[in-house]
């Protein structure tokens, strides 16, 4: 069987490999007995070192710089924050409060709170019809829930009034 | 403690990383002296060129100075040191320009050596050395200049260690091709 290593028809492939083996063994002891050793040239060092420092102190000279702006946006982001927080603090709690209620009084107004949907359940009225509400033309109207805390406080104070006559003691 | 037992060079290269990650740039002439020739060694092989082998050597022992506690903490020191050589001289040699790598190929690593007036056959040997593919001159370098075990050839190749043993191989057999070339043709 011929070897395929080397093509030979000749020579037996085991003893081809073995010879393949040997000489491989010799190419290796060849090869280590001819190891070099180069010196490195002298200005080799120097520049090594020389730049090794560079790079370093540049390194450290970006460090530096890093945690610097790092320092420096983080105070900015947190007296901008506390700024915000400290100006806009009236304004929150008034927008908290929601819209601001405006009532206009007319000359006879009772400064009494009326309930809207009280008086809109008891006269049966749809709700658009409280946006002309007028208490001087309420007072005309014969409406008994209208009426009664004006004329309950008076009758009270009438009553108090009448007590206070009628009484003997 | 000194023992006055022979340190390990790997050994040696660990005690220097250590020693570098811990007093700073100042200790990097110590890894310098310990394995600057064998780092230009081994780039050579694979940027074929003196000047570009050093570069790469400066290249990396400036990376190495940024970062020596990597070196020192690594399981290989030495092999680890190997890698980042190799990474650079792939960078150079990637960086360079066609017409330089025309260059290259008339003016071999081996033809430095062959000057230094050194025994024939030897200069025979580096000289077919440097007619192997990078690939496998490298691993003939580390596997017998540096006698490393396969498992660590393959860690600087990144690369099983069974790729690492037929690269070998295969340049071994390449190597057997070129020596009876090369004696053949000064020989006659």
């Amino acid at each position: 069987m011929p070897c395929k290593s080397c093509l030979s028809t000749c020579t037996p492939w085991r003893r081809c490999i073995m010879t393949d083996l040997r000489q491989l063994r010799e190419i290796e002891k060849l090869v280590e007995d001819s190891v070099f050793h180069p010196s490195p040239r002298h200005h080799l060092k120097q520049r090594v070192l020389k730049r090794a420092i560079e790079a370093k102190h540049r390194q450290t000279l970006w460090k530096r710089f890093a945690v610097t702006s790092s320092a420096v946006s983080g105070t900015l982001v947190i007296a901008f924050v506390g700024f915000r927080l400290f100006t806009s603090g009236p304004t929150t709690t008034a927008t908290e409060t929601g819209p601001v209620r405006v009532q206009i009084y007319s000359p006879g107004h009772n400064l009494q709170p009326v309930a809207p949907t009280q008086t809109s359940t008891a006269s049966g009225t749809s709700l658009g019809e409280d946006l002309y509400f007028h208490p001087a033309h309420l007072q005309s109207v014969d409406s008994p829930q209208a009426e009664r805390p004006v004329a309950g406080s008076e009758q009270s104070n009438l009553s108090n009034n009448k007590d206070v006559r009628t009484n003997p003691q | 403690m000194d023992t006055g037992e022979p340190i390990d060079f790997a050994e040696q290269v660990r005690l220097c990383a250590q020693k570098l990650a811990r007093d700073g740039v100042g200790a990097l002439g110590d890894v310098y002296d310990v394995t600057a020739s064998r780092l230009i060694r081994y780039a050579t092989t694979l940027t074929r060129q003196r000047d570009d082998a050093e570069d790469a050597v400066q290249a990396a022992l400036v990376r190495i100075a940024l970062r020596p506690r990597v070196l020192a903490e690594a399981r290989y020191p030495w092999a680890y040191l190997l890698k980042v050589i190799r990474n650079e001289a792939l960078n150079i040699v990637r960086r360079r320009k066609p017409v330089r790598r025309l260059k290259v190929r008339s003016k071999s690593w081996c033809e430095y050596v062959a000057d230094q007036g050194e025994q024939e056959l030897h200069t025979y040997v580096r000289r077919a050395l440097g007619k192997l593919p990078p690939s496998q001159a490298e691993v003939v370098v580390l596997k017998i200049w540096e006698e490393m075990t396969f498992a660590e050839i393959g860690e600087v190749l990144g690369q099983s260690p069974n790729t690492a043993a037929s690269r070998y191989r295969y340049a071994l057999q390449k190597l057997s091709q070129h020596l009876h070339a090369l004696a053949e043709m000064y020989h006659d």
